[in-house]
This record gives structure tokens, C-alpha cells and sequence, in this order.
């Protein structure tokens, strides 16, 4: 399983790719569905196509993108080592070659994103459908199980023919289709229909966010989560199901079964048709102690993980919001992919909200007890500190469900103002503050700090700052430079120097 | 004259009148029969007593209130009603933070004692706790009517002897030499010391008997009590006195305490009437024998109870040799207040003066019947609390010198206890004991709560034992996890020990100082607090990681290779880790005189006594950090992150994130990067914890495991199976006591607590119920085998793998070689 969270990059340097790669014969034209790439670049007229690659397939990068030059007749452009998670796609890297388009290739979490036609394909990885079938018949003893059928997006190119045989089991089994974003250009417009789905093509909603997709998928009928979706029959509801999930072990699984934690899911390998029944009640109960987290914490920041999913912006005006009516503090920080040593370079920071696509949110335990600061996601952050946000076994991942317009969207007024409360912290057993103190006092301290000077004699630094990092500041043994002191040496003349960007300084062209 | 609250009762009450007592004593020796017995006597004296406020809501949290008189008037004040604030205390060894909590609130201590169990080993403890706390201690001697019925009177002396001696050895090696706490030592001739049996309701001090006596042996009182105790020897048919025994002399305490009470035991056992009536009248006792329906025993009792009433006798004690507040703050305040001596707040404290500003000390909230309420009981310690006053309430976890934990609020509904009920006043003056009624968000465990500018807080309360055993509990319905933390927050509120926490992995552990304990928390965490069905995981027991020798120099470098350090690790004497533990070192105190005593007292180089970094986990934990380098540039600058390194890996050792104990760890050199940016907390933490790591595993770690001391009285039948159980259990029996009477054998013996808990449900198994046995901490000891080599008998690589298994950690252990990797 790879975790979008590196600890120090190590293990990327030190995997050896290629030698036992599975894909080192590859089929090229199979995995990488070299025609139909094609074709979509054509389609779609694009001039520039960034080729984004996760890690694990790089080593193909290059044969894919000489196939690819000799069959259009121009330059494409590899785009290795993602700046976030490599399910996600990669604008920003696209954008320093000024792509106008991209082709992502392995596994994705479809998260849509915010500005440039994408296509996905997804390397098919082989599926042993027999064994499929028998070991899903030979776990589930009742045949007349209400079942859901979801798959790894890998599998997605023969997942509605195991789903079709398995119905002949399983009567009540109904199979969940990918949401898969598009921003064709000009070409039809035809709405989701299974023969496109079958192509393994993008099926296309309208151009703009997942929230007209997904509105128009519930308007049909359709139930939407995780980039998947799915049609219950009438008078049933979602708790009534079981899952089937079919694909290698990853992070999409436990993302859906964190979200149906009190559903089975059985987990049925694809390559040797192994099942394993599991739910996802523990990872959800394990992560509650994250909520104390983050009422216990006073400066709370908000890592920016991805700069491509659509709405990111709004979720941090959001969270800033919230942060704010609680009587806390946010700060903003973009680092990229976070590792230990960048995140323990803030040690002020009490707790990071994590705002990035819904499968690098979840930051594995394995990874987690290195950090010295804990990550949270949106909406354990909403639990945690909005009273109206009720905590539940259905662990949302998905940010954009927070919104206005998604499923867990809970009203927020903008002048909202909790009521200051106390409570005990069951982490470190002192008094948690929470909310507002109904008084005026800190207002008219705040307003009258900033706009008057104060004279910076040391006692009186945290008074400029009061309410702000002067505070966090204050607590430190090393405070800066004391401008009062006379400078070690004399100083020079002040001369002009190079002007223009690091790349390239206007003197050296 | 300072009168107590505005209207507290008919009669008002000045402070000189004053007692705040509370009551100790072991399971079964006879506690509840006091309370109960000082109750009813309070009842005998004023007729108008009403019924409805002995059963008032305080009825089980132990906390009554009554006035009495002690049978001599003050010549000043022509008054003699005392108020009494009398605090019940559990019995059981292992809730004895319990008693920790409640002396903080009283002046005075009444140990009730049943002599023929011998002290025991809740009062052991308990009387170091009030010693601690500067509480003076009276003893009261109960079931002497088992006593009388069955031995004879000079093994009966003798009985009561060893009890007191042994007090009193508790007493001294606590006693600090203060001139107030010299006068603590127990003694019959003092009068501190009653005998009695309080179910029955009689008992006396010598002093009563002396009023009995002293015309009939022609001696002054106060001459007489000296020689009615100790090695003294009277000759009844020369009438004269002697130091030394011989035949001719019978011991005074025999001729003229138990003689005549042994003549009425016999007489009324036997039925002989007129004897008794004339026994009766010998001793001026103003009922007639016929008036006694009862025959035998209960005759006896009934007789002694008119004679010698027990609630008097007790009353007279506690108002006579019982300081009043006034009294005793003059010696409490240094062991109360935690800033300097001779500021304003002492000395206020000192004075116990109403008009000087605000200091109370909450130690024991107790929960309200309604859901959400609590009562937050505290002592007044100078000024007065009332209604709509502004305080400062300083939580218990506030480190000085940081601005943290402090909260302002007004105060509502100041109270008092009023028989056992609560009766809300406008202000409580100090020297009282106070209940904050309502639901006070801030009030958690225990808090200072001032009105003094820059006031330091009162001590802590310092409990004596570590948690040490731990359960992890979740609900049954997963969907019910908010209510359980919300149940979780109240248990932490209100138990002045508990620990709840919420392991990262989400888990909710429940921290205690034993099974009896945890179960306690969990009963009410299930039917009050949460009010939800939960699944319990199984007693863990908590571990220490220590090294035993000192161990190689590692070195490594920072993650971004600019910075290196070396750092070497220790085991730090056994006496220091002992004394930190005990509270003895003042770690938060004064930093020369601590590393005075460092140096001295351990034999600490003393350059490097001024060095020492930090302690971990905590603030009072027995693992040190100290830079021993000289002449390091910048090395200042990153001590801060040193220390938030090493503290992380105090709290979670390398075997399996158990605590550290008993570890120093020197750095012992350093190069550090000239850049601040690139020694910033990002590259020191792990560069320490990599350090920690590496030097403790080469140090030959070593996992030491809890042992409780326990105190087990069962039949002597029952000894062989015990004995062979205790051997199993890997306990050592430390000592065999044999009741004096009933064939009832004690046994105190060291059994590791992880086997203690095999241990009890093997010791109900086979012999029923007529086995009592307590528990309490005794020491940390270490167990055998090198936890890092594997192999099948090495128990203590066995428990390090299960731990880890339990915490889902790798079940591998890191090689040091890992730590030391460079980047």
C-alpha cells in the first residue's frame, strides 16, 4: 500500500524500480491504452499533454511517451514525483509546462479537479475471475444478501462482467459504477451510459464540479460516495447492504470502509480470489482520540494538500471560519508533500487540519506516531469543534461533502460565535477551552493593540501580538536578534544587486 | 471573636471552637460504628436535633456536620458548643487517595484502630499521609470488648502497648521536629489515645478514669495519669508505687483501668445483680442494675455505655486534642503553600485571617444526585468566599511560572454542611470547610482558588502510589462513544486519582491504583456517569524501561546531516529515583538548593548538578537530561528541543513505549550546525530521540514490574494453602502476624501485581469468603532477563513482545544499529 505521506522520501529512494517491476514486459498498447489516448488528444485537439506517472509505473514513462510522440507527431511531457498524492492529478505540475492537457495513468482517487481536461487510465491489473466468483461464493453463505459491488479502479475495465456473473449468485447484488470527471471539449455530450462505461472511457457529466454530477446522479436515483456511485432499488436503504470490494489492498478500501464502518466489506483479492471480511469500526473508533486533538489545541493549522481538487479554497475559508468562532487560531501552511522534519519545523502548530484528496487525508497509524504533530481531516475538524456536526460511525473523507450542497454540509452563519465552555482534556487531563468568552474585554484589547505603537521592551511583546503568535513567541528561549544590541561590526555601504529570478539574474542572459 | 458564617445555626460558632476532623481507619475495624456512634450521640445531647439533615444528600459522600459540647466550658467565651466538620474516609488500602484528599480539609485525624489485627496496613499508610500533611492524630482503640472477653489483662496491656508503639514509629520517622508537630506522638497519659468498643458505645481516655480515681488513691489527677500507663507498679497492700515489677505489684493499667471494668464484665456476665448494683455504686454510677433488661454481654455493654458514653469521650478528644484552625494553620502553612515563606499569602494563611484575601483549596468534588451537578468541597484557608466574587481558580495541573490553567469566574452558591446536608450562605470565613455547589466547568480533581494578585498555589496533593494498572474500556454499541467520553470526563472530575485516557490508537484507558479501584471507576462510569453497557478489556499493568549500566557513547547526526551529537546513557541512583518519586527533592523548588542536595546526598558531580537539562516525562519524574559539554556553540539554543525530545521518549520507552525510570542521560558532545534554520526543533527532536534510543539499549535495559504490598488476614487453617499460593504468585510472605484471638492469622507478604491478579480470584476459589486481603504499591522491582534477547523462557522478553503485540507496535525490536544510521 503506498501512502501519498513519506516519511523522509527514503522509501522512494531506496525502492528499486524496475527489476521486479510486474510490468517489465509491459504491454504497452494494453496497460496504457495507447489508442485511446490518442484519440482523446486528438479529440480534444490539445497541443500540450503532461503524462503524469506515480512512481511505481516511471520506469514505463518513457517507452509510453515515445509511442505516444511517434503516433501524434509532437512532444508530450512526463510528469514524475507528484507534488501531493500521485492518485491525485498534478495541475500544478502540468501548469509549469503550460499543458493544456493531462492523461493520468494508475490507480486514481477521481477526485475531480479544478481546471484541465484530464484522462484517466487506470493500468488494468489482471483479475482471476473464477477465483473471484468462487471466493466470494464460498465466504457469503446467505445467496439473498443485499449486496454492493465495488472495485479498485484498476479492475474497472472487467468489473461489470465479474459483476454480471456474480449476480447470477447473488440476485440482489447491485454493482457501483466510477464518477469519472471530464472536461471534454465541445465533443458530445452524452450522459453516463453503460456503453461508455464498458469502452473504459470517460462517461462524462457536465462540465464544471462534481457537485452538478452528483446532483444529477441523485436526481436519477443515485446514491454518490468516494467517486463512486450507486443506484439503490426502491424502498431500501444503504444499511441493509454488504460490500464486496474487489482490488489489491489500498488506501480507496479503507477510505470506503472507514465511510460504511458498520457494513462488512468483503475484500476479495483479485489475483487469487483470497477473501477477507472486514469493517472499518476499529480504524473509525481509533481515530476519535484525534478529535480531543483537536478541542484540546489552540493554534490549529491547516495544511494545504492539494492545490488541484475542486473547491479546496472554499473548505480553508470554511475551516478558517470555524477555527475562528471557537476562540482558536489558524495559520495556513503550503509545504507539499509533508514529512516529519518540515512538519516539526512548526512546533506551535497544536494540530494540522489536512486538506487534500480523500485518500491522502487519512494518514496511516503506521506513519502517524513519527509526526510530532498529528494530522486531522475537515471533517473531524467540523466534530470536534462545531457542535452541529455530529460525530458518527460514517467517517467522511471527502472535504467536499463539508460544502454547501454536499451530505454533510452544516449551516454556518458567518458572525457564528460559540459559547465559551470547559471541559477536561482526556489526553493530557488538563481544561479544555472551547468557544467565545461572552466579554468585550479581549475585543477592546485586540483593537487597541493594533494601530498603537508599543514600546518593544521584551515585557511588552506579547501585548503587539496579543491573541496572535507574540504569545507563542514569548514561551521561546530564543527569541531573534535584540535590535537594541550594536551590530558586531560595521556595516557596509548599501550597493544595488543582481536583479530578476534565481533561474536566470537579468546580468547573466 | 470571629464568628464563622452569618447563620449557621442557633448558636453561633467562633473559630477557636472549630474542629475539622476526618475519620481513618481499615475495613472492619469498626469506622462506620464511629460515625454512626457520633451521630446518635450528638442526638442525646440536643433533643432538637432534626432528624431530616442526618440523612441528607452527604449521607455517602462521608461529610457531616455537628455541634456538641465537650463537657468544659471556655473561660473566656462562657461557651461550650463545638462545631465539628467530621469527614468519613474509605477503609480500603487501595483508595487511599481517597484519604489523601480529604486531609487537606481537616486539622485532625482520628484513627480508629482494632487492636487485635494489629495496626495494619491501610493505617500504616494513611498515618504517613497525615503526618505529611501536618494533621495531628488521635488514636482510638476499638473492640476492646473482643480483648476483655478472651485474654488476660496483662496481655491485654501488652496488646494495646505494641498497637501504640507502633503509631508512634510511624509517627516519628515523619515527624519533621517542627515545634507544633512534637506534641503529635501518641500516648494513654496524654490522652490523646482512647479505648473503647464503639458499636457498643463506651469508651475512656485515662484522663476520664482518673476523675474516677484519683480521690480513692489520694493523688493529684495529672500525677496519677503519668503512672496509669507504662512500666508503673502498684502495691495494693502496701499502697505504694514502684517503676519496677515484683510479685507484690500489679502494673496501675491493669489494677486500675481493666480491674473494675473486668469486675462489672464478670459481674454482669454472671448475673450476680447485687454485685453489680454495688460494683455500680462504688464507681458512682447513677442507674440502678434492674434498669438493664439485657443479661450477659450486652449488659456489660450496656452498663459501660451509660458509665463511660462513647461519643462523649470522643468529643472530649477531638476538642481538646484536636487544634482548631486557627491553631493549626500556624504550622501547616509552610507545608501548604507553595511560595516563598513570609509573603503576604502566608502569612495570611498563617493567621488564618478572615479580612486578608481569598485562599481555598478544592480536593474533592463530589457528584450531585441531579446528572451534572457536583458538590466541590474545599478549605478556607485565609480570607472569606462569598456569593458573586470574582476569583481566580488555579487548576491542579498549572506549572508555575506559566500562565496556563489559570481561569477567572464568579462564584455562586457558597455552602456548608449543615448535619449532612448543604446549606448555602453568603460567605464562609476561613478555617471552614466550603461546598461549591453546582456544576463549575473549571473545577477539576482539586484547584486553588484565590483572590490574591500573583498568588502561588497551594501544594498539590502528592499521592504516594503510581497508576499502575490500566484497563481500556469502549462501548458496547460503538455509536455511544460521545457518551462514554462525556462519562469519562465526570470520572475524571470527580476521583481525586483516576486517569482516563484516549490512547492515540483511540482506546480509552482507565488508570488506577489497582483492581479495586478501576472497578469502582467502571461501576460508576456504567451506571452514572455514562449510563451506557461497556466491553472491558482485561487489568493491564503498567511497566518502567531503566538501564542497568552505564552504557556505550552514541553519536549520530541530524537529518539533514549538519548537526551531530553524542550522548551517553545511565541508571541513576536508587536513592534519588526513591526521593524524587517521594516528593522529597523539591524539583520545582529553589535550583541551588536542589542541586546542593543532588550533589551531596548522590554524590553528583556538582558542575554537572548545575546542568541538569530537564526531568521527564514530567516535571517529577525520575529520569534527568544533563549536558555535560563545555564550550558548545549554540548549544543553548537547542535545549528547548532537546528537552521536548527526550521528554517524548521518557513518556514512551524504546522496548514498548512504557515509561522510563531511574535513567540519566548525559550529553556528551556536540557539533551544531552554525545556521539557526538548520537546528531548528525539525532536526533536534529526532536527532535526540535517536540518541535516547541508542544509548538506552546499550545500557542493558531492563523492565522492572510493580509488587504490591499486601496484607491478607484469613483462618490459621487456611495458612499452608496460602502460603503455597503466595509461592506461586512469585510473592515472598514478609511477615506472619497471629491474632491474639479467634485463630486469625495475618499475613503480610510482596506478591508483583501482574500475578496478583491470578492471585485473587485463586485465593475466593478455595476458601470462600473468610479471607480478607488488601493491596497497595510497594515498589518497582525489576525482572529478570535481558528484554531485547529473544528466547522462549526470557520472561521479560515474553512481556515486552505482548505489549508491543497489545499496542500494535512492530513486534521486532529496532536494533540500535537503526537508531544510528546516518542520513
Amino acid at each position: 500500500m503506498t501512502s501519498a505521506f513519506d516519511n523522509s522520501g527514503e522509501a522512494v529512494i531506496e525502492r528499486t524500480i524496475g527489476s521486479n517491476s510486474k510490468y517489465s514486459s509491459y504491454n504497452l498498447e494494453l496497460n496504457f491504452e495507447l489508442e485511446s489516448c490518442v484519440k482523446w488528444i486528438l479529440d480534444g485537439q490539445f497541443k500540450k499533454v503532461g503524462l503524469q506517472f506515480p512512481d511505481e509505473l516511471l520506469t514505463a514513462a518513457p517507452a509510453v511517451a515515445r509511442a505516444l510522440t511517434s503516433k501524434l507527431g509532437f512532444h508530450v511531457y512526463i510528469l514524475g514525483d507528484t507534488t501531493y498524492g500521485s492518485c491525485c492529478v498534478d495541475e500544478v505540475a502540468a501548469e509549469h509546462v503550460g499543458a493544456d492537457s493531462v492523461i493520468h495513468y494508475g490507480r486514481a482517487c477521481l477526485s475531480p479537479s479544478r481546471r484541465l481536461p484530464v484522462l484517466y487510465i487506470f493500468t488494468q491489473i489482471a483479475v482471476d475471475e473464477d477465483a473471484v466468483i468462487e471466493g466470494l461464493c464460498r465466504t457469503i453463505d446467505d445467496l439473498n444478501t443485499n449486496l454492493i459491488f465495488t472495485y479498485d479502479a484498476q479492475c474497472f475495465y472487467i468489473a461489470d462482467k465479474v459483476a454480471n456473473r456474480l449476480r447470477e449468485k447473488f440476485p440482489r447484488l447491485i454493482i457501483s459504477e466510477l464518477i469519472i470527471p471530464s472536461y471534454e471539449r465541445k465533443v458530445n455530450k452524452s450522459f453516463i451510459n453503460d456503453s461508455s462505461l464498458e469502452d473504459g472511457k470517460n462517461c462524462n457529466g457536465e462540465n464544471g464540479s462534481i457537485d452538478n454530477a452528483s446532483s444529477v446522479s441523485e436526481k436519477e436515483g443515485y446514491f454518490a460516495f468516494n467517486g463512486r456511485k450507486v443506484k439503490l432499488p426502491e424502498n431500501t436503504t444503504l444499511q441493509e447492504y454488504q460490500f464486496i470490494y474487489m482490488g489489491p489492498e489500498s488506501l480507496t478500501l479503507t477510505c470506503l470502509s472507514m465511510r460504511f464502518s458498520q457494513q462488512v466489506f468483503y475484500h476479495v483479492n483479485p489475483v487469487d480470489g483470497k477473501v477477507q471480511s472486514i469493517t472499518g469500526v476499529k480504524s473509525v473508533m481509533n481515530r476519535s482520540a484525534k478529535l480531543e486533538l483537536a478541542k484540546d489545541s489552540e493554534i490549529i493549522g491547516i495544511l494545504v494538500g492539494t492545490l488541484g481538487v475542486a473547491d479546496y479554497r472554499n473548505i480553508i475559508n470554511r475551516i478558517k471560519t470555524i477555527i475562528k468562532s471557537v476562540g482558536k487560531k489558524s495559520y495556513t501552511f503550503v509545504v507539499g508533500k509533508p514529512n516529519e522534519p518540515k512538519l516539526a519545523n512548526i512546533p506551535e502548530v497544536d494540530v494540522f487540519v489536512y486538506v487534500s484528496c480523500p485518500e491522502t487525508s487519512i494518514v496511516e497509524r503506521q506513519t502517524d506516531p513519527a509526526l510530532y504533530r498529528k494530522l486531522i481531516t475537515p471533517w473531524e475538524l467540523e466534530v470536534a469543534l462545531l457542535g452541529d456536526q455530529e460525530w458518527s460511525l460514517n467517517f467522511e473523507t471527502d472535504f467536499r461533502q463539508l460544502l454547501l450542497g454536499g451530505s454533510r454540509h452544516v449551516e454556518m452563519s458567518e458572525k457564528y460565535k460559540t459559547e465559551e465552555t470547559a471541559n477536561v482534556s482526556l489526553l493530557t487531563n488538563k481544561t479544555q477551552m472551547l468557544g467565545l468568552r461572552n466579554d468585550t474585554d479581549m475585543d477592546a484589547r485586540l483593537s487597541n493593540a493594533s494601530g498603537t505603537m508599543v514600546l518593544a521592551d521584551g515585557s511588552n511583546m506579547s501585548l503587539i501580538h496579543v491573541g496572535g503568535g507574540g504569545e507563542a513567541l514569548k514561551g521561546k528561549s530564543w527569541q531573534g536578534l535584540d535590535p537594541s544590541l550594536p551590530a558586531p561590526v560595521n556595516l557596509g555601504t548599501v550597493v544595488e544587486g543582481f536583479k530578476g529570478i534565481a533561474a536566470g539574474y537579468d546580468r547573466e542572459t | 471573636m470571629v464568628h464563622l458564617c452569618d447563620d449557621r445555626s442557633t448558636s453561633t460558632v467562633v473559630i477557636e471552637w472549630l474542629r475539622n476532623v476526618c475519620l481513618v481507619g481499615s475495613v472492619d475495624h469498626g469506622k462506620t460504628s464511629l460515625n454512626t456512634c457520633l451521630i446518635n450521640g450528638r442526638t442525646k445531647i440536643s433533643a432538637a436535633c432534626d432528624e431530616d439533615i442526618l440523612t441528607g444528600p452527604l449521607y455517602n459522600a462521608g461529610f457531616t456536620a455537628l455541634h456538641f459540647k465537650s463537657g468544659v466550658k471556655d473561660s473566656k467565651t462562657k461557651s461550650d458548643v463545638y462545631l465539628g466538620n467530621f469527614i468519613d474516609t474509605s477503609g480500603h488500602v487501595e483508595l487511599l487517595h481517597e484519604v489523601t484528599a480529604a486531609m487537606r480539609l481537616v486539622d485532625g485525624a482520628l484513627i480508629i484502630v482494632d487492636p487485635t489485627l494489629g495496626f495494619g496496613i491501610h493505617n500504616q499508610k494513611a498515618l504517613g499521609i497525615i503526618m505529611r500533611e501536618r494533621v495531628k492524630p488521635v488514636l482510638f482503640i476499638n473492640k476492646m470488648d473482643k480483648l476483655l472477653a478472651s485474654k488476660s489483662k496483662e496481655d491485654i496491656y501488652q496488646i494495646l502497648k505494641k498497637t501504640i508503639d507502633e503509631a508512634n514509629e510511624i509517627i516519628d520517622t515523619f515527624n519533621s521536629g517542627d515545634d507544633h508537630m512534637k506534641n503529635f506522638s501518641l500516648s494513654p497519659s496524654i490522652g490523646n489515645v482512647a479505648f473503647g468498643s464503639v458499636l457498643h458505645g463506651w469508651a475512656f481516655t485515662l484522663q476520664d478514669m482518673t476523675q474516677h480515681f484519683s480521690k480513692e488513691l489520694k493523688l493529684p489527677q495529672d500525677i496519677l495519669i503519668e503512672k496509669l500507663w507504662e512500666d508503673n507498679f502498684y502495691d495494693k497492700t502496701n499502697k505504694t508505687w514502684s517503676t519496677n515489677h515484683s510479685e507484690n505489684h500489679e502494673r496501675t493499667f491493669n489494677a486500675h483501668i481493666l480491674n473494675p471494668i473486668m469486675k462489672i464484665y464478670d459481674a454482669a456476665k454472671s448475673l450476680k445483680k447485687k454485685e453489680l448494683t454495688q460494683l455500680l455504686e462504688t464507681l458512682n454510677i447513677k442507674t440502678h442494675a434492674h434498669s438493664f433488661p439485657m443479661e450477659g454481654e450486652e449488659r456489660f455493654n450496656e452498663v459501660l455505655s451509660k458509665w463511660i458514653p462513647a461519643s462523649d469521650t470522643i468529643f472530649y478528644m477531638v476538642a481538646h486534642h484536636m487544634p482548631s484552625p486557627c491553631v493549626a494553620q500556624k504550622y501547616r502553612a509552610e507545608s501548604l503553600y507553595e511560595g516563598t515563606m513570609r509573603d503576604d499569602v502566608y502569612s495570611a494563611i498563617e493567621n488564618c485571617d478572615p479580612s486578608a484575601p481569598l485562599m481555598m483549596y478544592v480536593s474533592k468534588i463530589v457528584p450531585a444526585v441531579e446528572h451534572g451537578n457536583f458538590y466541590a468541597f474545599g478549605r478556607v484557608f485565609s480570607g472569606k468566599i462569598s456569593t458573586g466574587q470574582t476569583v481566580n481558580i488555579i487548576s491542579s495541573s498549572h506549572m508555575p511560572d506559566v500562565k496556563e490553567e489559570i481561569f477567572e469566574c464568579k462564584i455562586q452558591n457558597p455552602s456548608v454542611v449543615h448535619g449532612q446536608n448543604i446549606k448555602p450562605v453568603k460567605e464562609v470565613l476561613a478555617g471552614n470547610i466550603c461546598c461549591l455547589f453546582g456544576g463549575n466547568k473549571f473545577l477539576v480533581k482539586a484547584a486553588t482558588i484565590s483572590t490574591f494578585k500573583n498568588a502561588h498555589c497551594l501544594k498539590k496533593l502528592h499521592f504516594n502510589t503510581p497508576l499502575m494498572m490500566r484497563r481500556s474500556v469502549e462501548p458496547k454499541n460503538p455509536s455511544e462513544l460521545p457518551k462514554l467520553n462525556a462519562g469519562l470526563n465526570w470520572l475524571t472530575k470527580t476521583d481525586p486519582f483516576v486517569e482516563c485516557q484516549m490512547e492515540e490508537s483511540g482506546e480509552q484507558t482507565i488508570s488506577g491504583t489497582g483492581q479495586l479501584h478501576l472497578d469502582i471507576c467502571i461501576k460508576k462510569l456504567e451506571e452514572e456517569y455514562a449510563r451506557i453497557q461497556l466491553k472491558k478489556d482485561k487489568p493491564i499493568v503498567a511497566y518502567r524501561e531503566t538501564v542497568t549500566c552505564e552504557s556505550r557513547q552514541a553519536s549520530t547526526s541530524s537529518p539533514n546531516i549538519k548537526s551531530c551529537m553524542t550522548m551517553q546513557a545511565y541508571p541513576l541512583p536508587d536513592m534519588m529515583v526513591q526521593d524524587i518519586e517521594n516528593g522529597s527533592i523539591d524539583l520545582l523548588g529553589d535550583f541551588r538548593a536542589k542541586k546542593a542536595q543532588l550533589s551531596e546526598k548522590y554524590k553528583f558531580d556538582s558542575m554537572d548538578a548545575m546542568n541538569i537539562w530537564t526531568f521527564g516525562p514530567q516535571f517529577n519524574d525520575a529520569n534527568i537530561l544533563v549536558d555535560i559539554t563545555k564550550g558548545i556553540d549554540y548549544i543553548a539554543e537547542i535545549k528547548e528541543s532537546c528537552i521536548k525530545g527526550f521528554q517524548w521518549c521518557a513518556r514512551q520507552g524504546v522496548l514498548c513505549e512504557e515509561p522510563m525510570r531511574g535513567v540519566g542521560f548525559n550529553i556528551c558532545d556536540a557539533k551544531l550546525c552554525t545556521s539557526p534554520n538548520d537546528r531548528r526543533l525539525g532536526q533536534i527532536i529526532p536527532l535526540t530521540r535517536q540518541l535516547v534510543y541508542a544509548s538506552f539499549l546499550t545500557g542493558s535495559p531492563r523492565l522492572q514490574e510493580p509488587v504490591y504490598s499486601s496484607e491478607i488476614i484469613c483462618n490459621t487453617d487456611l495458612i499452608d494453602n496460602l502460603r503455597q499460593e503466595i509461592k506461586k504468585c512469585r510473592g515472598t510472605i514478609v511477615e506472619e502476624i497471629n491474632s491474639h484471638i479467634n485463630e486469625i492469622i495475618v499475613v503480610r507478604a510482596n506478591i508483583p501485581v501482574t500475578d496478583s491478579l491470578s492471585f485473587k480470584p485463586a485465593l475466593f476459589s478455595k476458601s470462600r469468603e473468610d479471607i480478607v486481603s488488601q493491596y497497595i504499591f510497594d515498589h518497582w522491582q525489576e525482572i529478570p532477563g535481558n528484554p531485547i534477547e529473544p528466547g522462549t523462557d526470557n520472561i521479560a522478553y515474553n512481556i515486552v513482545s505482548d505489549i508491543r503485540h497489545n499496542k500494535g507496535l512492530q513486534e521486532v525490536l529496532p536494533s540500535t544499529s537503526s537508531y544510528l544510521k546516518l542520513y
